[in-house]
């Protein structure tokens, strides 16, 4: 066994420490192993989550995703909100697909050879969930209402 | 636990950076050339939070009438990018790569810094003058980002 080969397996067993210890259902992809999809339920409302571990890469990434794609119409405006909402975000930003409106919320660890712990993805999960959490309700307002970019953000930040 | 700010300084030392601190903030400021243009790197320790976060700055801000186009195109690169994400401040039009660590429960080894600096000014500089011809005018965001992602 490489270096590489333990860091691999260190990664995907500080990803599985932390499911198995929180407790949270899971389901990998059918098609594709690597992910594992859950549910969160938050102030909010529910959502679902992918967790993705790249083992050749040594990252782990978690997304949590907004429950509809955003009309064509409202993509520049949501566009703007995302924008507005990811300035200053120290860890995880918001990403929208502008071919087909899906948006999600996205936090990453990038190890490169060092040993990840449970704790290292806690961390970045439950940060991943407490911001998509509190902007969830103003992104909605945006897209499927009449509230403008700056004012939904407004609300959530000021 | 050593300090954010005193690892990621021992971390540009030992990588032979030259930078500059900021007075009175936990912050190191530096340039990096890059294929496509000049820019302006920072790096900045958030010890209350046990985070560490590099940013590289595009040496051009965006006009007004350009930020909506810049828009679009910031989010049509941050979809789908791995490691950071670009933002943007809407009052003034300054753009930005960022790449951040949680460093609580990892310690701070200096492949943290360099995976996050490294993929930072690589970053920044493959989509920068295509940022540019948005920020100019010269090209639609669909377009400069076909051209950057092919």
């Amino acid at each position: 066994m490489d270096d590489q080969d333990i860091n691999e397996s260190k990664i995907q067993d500080a990803v599985m420490a932390f499911l198995d210890n929180s407790e949270w259902p899971h389901m990998p992809l059918p098609k594709n192993p690597d992910w594992l999809r859950m549910v969160h339920n938050g102030d909010s409302g529910q959502w679902q989550c992918y967790l993705q571990v790249r083992e050749a890469q040594e990252q782990f990434f978690f997304f949590s995703m907004v429950a509809m794609y955003i009309p064509e119409a409202k993509r520049p405006a949501v566009a703007e909100f995302l924008t507005r909402a990811n300035y200053g975000l120290v860890i995880g930003n918001f990403e929208m697909d502008y071919n087909d409106g899906e948006v999600r919320f996205k936090t990453y660890f990038d190890a490169q050879g060092f040993p990840i712990t449970r704790k290292a993805v806690e961390v970045h999960v439950f940060a991943n969930l407490a911001t998509f959490d509190r902007y969830n309700a103003g992104l909605m307002s945006v897209a499927f209402g009449d509230v403008s970019p700056a004012d939904a953000i407004a609300l959530i930040e000021d | 636990m050593k300090s954010v700010y005193a690892a990621m300084r021992t971390f540009f030392e030992e990588d032979d950076w030259s930078f500059t601190p900021m007075d009175d903030q936990p912050v190191l400021r530096m340039g990096f050339q890059g294929d496509s243009d000049a820019f302006n790197c920072f790096a900045q320790a958030l010890e209350d939070r046990d985070q560490f976060a590099f940013y590289s700055v595009a040496p051009f801000t965006v006009p007004e009438a350009q930020r909506t186009a810049a828009i679009e195109f910031v989010t049509r690169a941050n979809y789908g990018m791995f490691v950071g994400n670009f933002e943007m401040d809407l009052s003034d039009g300054e753009v930005r790569y960022c790449t951040s660590a949680d460093v609580a429960d990892t310690g701070m080894p200096p492949q943290l810094f360099k995976t996050n600096v490294i993929q930072n000014v690589l970053t920044m500089d493959r989509y920068l003058a295509a940022l540019k011809q948005v920020a100019e005018g010269d090209a639609t965001a669909a377009d400069a980002i076909a051209q950057v992602e092919g």
